[in-house]
């Protein structure tokens, strides 16, 4: 690799926080809104009533065999003749890149968060939800109060290094005009024709914060081992 | 709707939509064999030198992990097409002698295969991990040389129990092959989605693609399945079904 020029790096910086933001931000609300919905679908999932268990199972494994490029410019292009379908309206609703991919991370990332939530509840030993119903809670006070605290203590761990995977996801929001770190620094290593100093540094970034954060899941984890 | 729209001509004006996605298909499936093939290699030898007790040789084996699994897909690709050129005279000499295509080709290559590779090296480790420790003291027992015992006695074991992780990576790289758009391979999602701005018929365009990317993941599934029952130990639960 070239050396990064770094006149070149501190001219246009500012640019790039601003990108590394929306990254970070919409990594945190994907994760956030990612996790709620995969709770949701890994519940259905494991719910007794058959068509309920069905439907989530169908759309999991459904999100989880296409790419994400594919999901992220399907909602970005057919988001809105859906929205127009379902809204019954004379022309389809502007939804814009940033909204097509908050949604679309949510979306994906759920299907990911409900298979690790699901082998979380799964793994839990069956005296656990026996002993909670034998003692009178009904099967949700069961999942609620009993099952599902001990089932994030497990995967907290997992569900973080998923995390730092949606953080790396992020990065192909720039294909829809976001303008997240990479989509940043590609417009400047463009205009200013500087594609070594501008992909370097974006590497260099990603690795940085990505081994950082797995360090500290990995010592996360350690700590949050339940000793047997 | 649909029918018709896959029958009009494409772009390139080589005939319909219809068989340019069947030809992205089959660009997509090349890719996918070459970097499969490029990642297993290359995993195997790094997960092995991963596990060593030297440190000259495990720490390098670290970092190849480390560098390949912390840095997005595009990113990567981005690094490998437009900054090492500019970097490396020798490098974008290499590439300008290849045709557009096959350059890109050549990068996808490399870029999901040294990916993935790190991937299939932690797999592989894990799996040299899980090999149990008598294995390798009955193996130098018997006389064995170190070299023997590991091509002989550990790695067929462990490269067994690697091969279920395998089959996930492997179903991964088909849908990390899109990627590849970026740098404008036209593999079949950037053929699908230049039938949707060509037809303006998305719907058609990602449905198609959706079934055949199912298609190709599905196919992988069966040969590493295949594979597997094929190596699979008398007496062990995969041994005998079919």
């Amino acid at each position: 690799m070239g050396p990064i020029d770094w006149a070149d790096l501190a001219a246009v910086w500012p640019l790039l926080l601003k990108g590394l933001l929306y990254t970070l931000r919409l990594t945190l609300v994907a994760g956030v809104g990612g996790t709620l919905l995969g709770v949701l679908l890994a519940v259905a999932r494991l719910s007794h009533a058959r068509w309920l268990s069905r439907a989530a199972q169908i759309y999991v494994d459904a999100m989880r065999s296409i790419p994400l490029v594919l999901v992220l410019f399907g909602v970005y292009l057919l988001g809105p003749q859906l929205l127009q379908w379902i809204l019954a309206s004379d022309y389809p609703p502007l939804i814009g890149a940033d909204r097509a991919a908050y949604v679309t991370f949510v979306l994906f990332e759920a299907a990911y968060f409900c298979e690790i939530v699901r082998a979380g509840i799964v793994g839990l030993p069956r005296g656990q939800s026996d002993a909670a119903l034998a003692l009178g809670l009904t099967p949700r006070q069961a999942m609620r109060l009993v099952l599902l605290p001990q089932a994030l203590r497990h995967m907290l761990p997992v569900l973080l290094t998923q995390l730092i995977v949606l953080f790396q996801d992020v990065s192909l929001v720039g294909l829809i005009n976001a303008t997240d770190l990479v989509a940043a620094a590609e417009k400047i290593a463009q205009r200013d024709n500087t594609m070594v100093t501008m992909y370097g540094t974006v590497g260099v970034v990603y690795l940085v914060v990505s081994l950082a954060l797995s360090q500290g899941v990995g010592a996360l984890g350690r700590r949050l081992a339940i000793p047997r | 709707m649909a029918i018709a729209s896959l029958l009009q001509p494409n772009i390139e004006g080589t005939g319909t939509w219809a068989g340019s996605l069947l030809i992205g298909t089959g660009l997509t499936a090349g890719v996918v064999a070459a970097s499969w093939l490029t990642a297993a290699a290359l995993g195997i030898a790094v997960g092995l030198a991963r596990t060593s007790r030297r440190a000259v040789i495990a720490a390098p084996a670290r970092a190849w992990i480390e560098l390949f699994r912390n840095v997005p897909l595009l990113v990567q690709f981005l690094i490998w097409y437009y900054a090492l050129p500019e970097a490396w005279p020798g490098f974008k000499q290499a590439l300008m002698r290849l045709d557009v295509p096959v350059g890109q080709a050549a990068i996808a290559v490399l870029c999901l295969g040294l990916f993935t590779s790190a991937r299939v090296a932690e797999q592989v480790r894990a799996g040299l991990l899980a090999v149990a420790p008598g294995q390798a003291l009955a193996a130098r027992a018997l006389g064995l040389r170190e070299g023997q015992v590991l091509w002989r006695v550990l790695l067929p074991q462990a490269l067994r129990r690697v091969l279920p992780p395998l089959t996930s990576e492997s179903m991964n790289l088909v849908k990390n092959s899109s990627v590849a758009l970026a740098i404008g391979l036209p593999e079949l999602f950037l053929r699908s989605k230049d039938m949707g701005e060509s037809t303006g018929d998305y719907v058609t365009a990602f449905g198609v693609a959706v079934l055949l990317y199912a298609a190709l993941a599905f196919a992988v599934n069966r040969a590493m399945v295949k594979a597997e029952r094929a190596v699979a130990l008398p007496g062990t639960v995969g041994a005998g079904r079919s």
